[in-house]
């Protein structure tokens, strides 16, 4: 018996008296004989053996085509000019919409949200004005993708495992959000990639968070 | 076989054939580790999707000339930890740190199924269906020849031949150290 077929043996489970004389005599086999054992217990554990449903390539498929169309949709078409001066209008409405907001009373608080690493780009802050019945928020992000098809953003505020929902937006810059609750009670504030769906809990793919520290 | 640099180019544009590509080479590897991971078929299969969404916007910052593998193995295993930390806030534990640093027991031996999952995937299909036959089912090479209707020297012999194969895909793994 040689190496290979030792090795074969231990995988299969069927060591003999052969494989026993080869380890006996082998000080390379010895050295590999307990990872091949904890490899063939692994062999028998069932849940080795579990197939993923068989959409879920074609779920997979979906979800990267929708955001590779959103990026396409993003990036602006040399022969349509016009979106330029649409955009620069737009620009102006969205700053005398500021402006509104700017020359209001300032913001009771101002806080930064780390980009965790699916918006690695993204650069946010929040700045939030506490009221009585609850918080309105100023959500400023640049670098972030627009949401892709089929899904939004959504701002959150969580104490613990407590979350209350500020508001779903589709793509970065001033975002004007609100909560029934306040900051001081519900420390945390994070986004998220939402599916839309009945699905009222937060979704695993934050994008930003108050609490993230690095991956 | 490990996709090919071009395929992983490919994917980081979206290409839809080379995501399919680098699904069906590591998909069931990551589902695996998902699975091993959370114990949730739900969960893990949202694992899955999270992790090729995340390793799709960060493929334009891989070196293609590496194999993807480890690459999406980290991926997977930070997704699950994740998924993990919001169901156990959902369950209401108060102290998430803590039950993610118990965590390791599930989490440990994740990378040794991801690598024992890839072996199983480069061998035939008829190589794959002897060795569920042989570790699933835990079936004898006489009942294994029944079931697939194949005579009893065929199916030792491709038992044979898929032990020896995955012997050497994996024999580059050491020993683990104390």
């Amino acid at each position: 018996m040689n190496c290979e077929e030792f090795r074969a043996s231990v995988l299969a489970g069927e060591e003999n008296a052969v494989g026993v004389a080869h380890l006996e005599s082998c000080a390379s086999c010895r050295s590999q004989i307990g990872r091949l054992r904890e490899m063939q217990s692994t062999l028998g554990d069932p849940m080795l053996w579990e197939e993923p449903s068989p959409e879920l390539g074609d779920q997979i498929e979906a979800l990267i085509g929708s955001a590779t169309r959103s990026q396409d949709e993003k990036a602006p078409a040399r022969h349509h000019r016009w979106w330029a001066v649409a955009a620069a209008v737009a620009a102006i409405v969205v700053a005398v919409g500021s402006l509104n907001v700017a020359s209001g009373p300032a913001p009771d608080w101002e806080i930064a949200l780390p980009a965790t690493g699916l918006a690695p780009d993204a650069v946010a802050t929040v700045s939030g004005w506490n009221e009585e019945a609850g918080t309105r928020m100023l959500l400023d992000v640049d670098g972030l993708e627009p949401a892709p098809q089929g899904y939004m953003y959504e701002l959150w505020l969580s104490d613990g495992p407590v979350h209350i929902s500020a508001g779903t937006f589709r793509s970065g810059g001033e975002v004007e959000l609100w909560a029934g609750v306040h900051r001081a009670d519900f420390p945390r504030l994070w986004v998220t990639l939402e599916p839309i769906d009945d699905d009222e809990s937060p979704a695993a793919a934050t994008v930003l968070d108050t609490g993230y520290e690095g991956a | 076989m490990r996709v090919s640099s071009r395929t992983v180019r490919r994917f980081s544009e979206g290409d839809r054939d080379a995501v399919r590509e680098v699904y069906r080479e590591y998909g069931r590897a990551v589902f695996t580790v998902a699975l091993g991971a959370l114990g949730d078929r739900g969960l893990a299969e949202e694992a899955v999707q999270q992790t090729f969404l995340q390793a799709w916007r960060a493929a334009g910052r891989f070196d293609p000339e590496r194999d993807p593998g480890p690459w999406l193995y980290a991926i997977a295993r930070r997704v699950a930890v994740d998924l993990y930390r919001r169901e156990r806030r959902h369950q209401g534990v108060d102290n998430v740190e803590a039950e993610v640093a118990v965590l390791s027991p599930s989490f440990e031996g994740t990378w040794e199924t991801w690598q024992v999952r890839s072996a199983l995937d480069k061998l035939s299909d008829e190589e794959q269906a002897i060795m569920r036959a042989t570790h699933y089912l835990g079936l004898t090479h006489e009942e294994t020849a029944e079931r697939l209707g194949l005579p009893v020297g065929t199916v030792k012999s491709r038992s044979y031949r898929a032990h020896k194969k995955m012997a050497t895909f994996l024999g580059h793994l050491k020993e683990r150290s104390a």
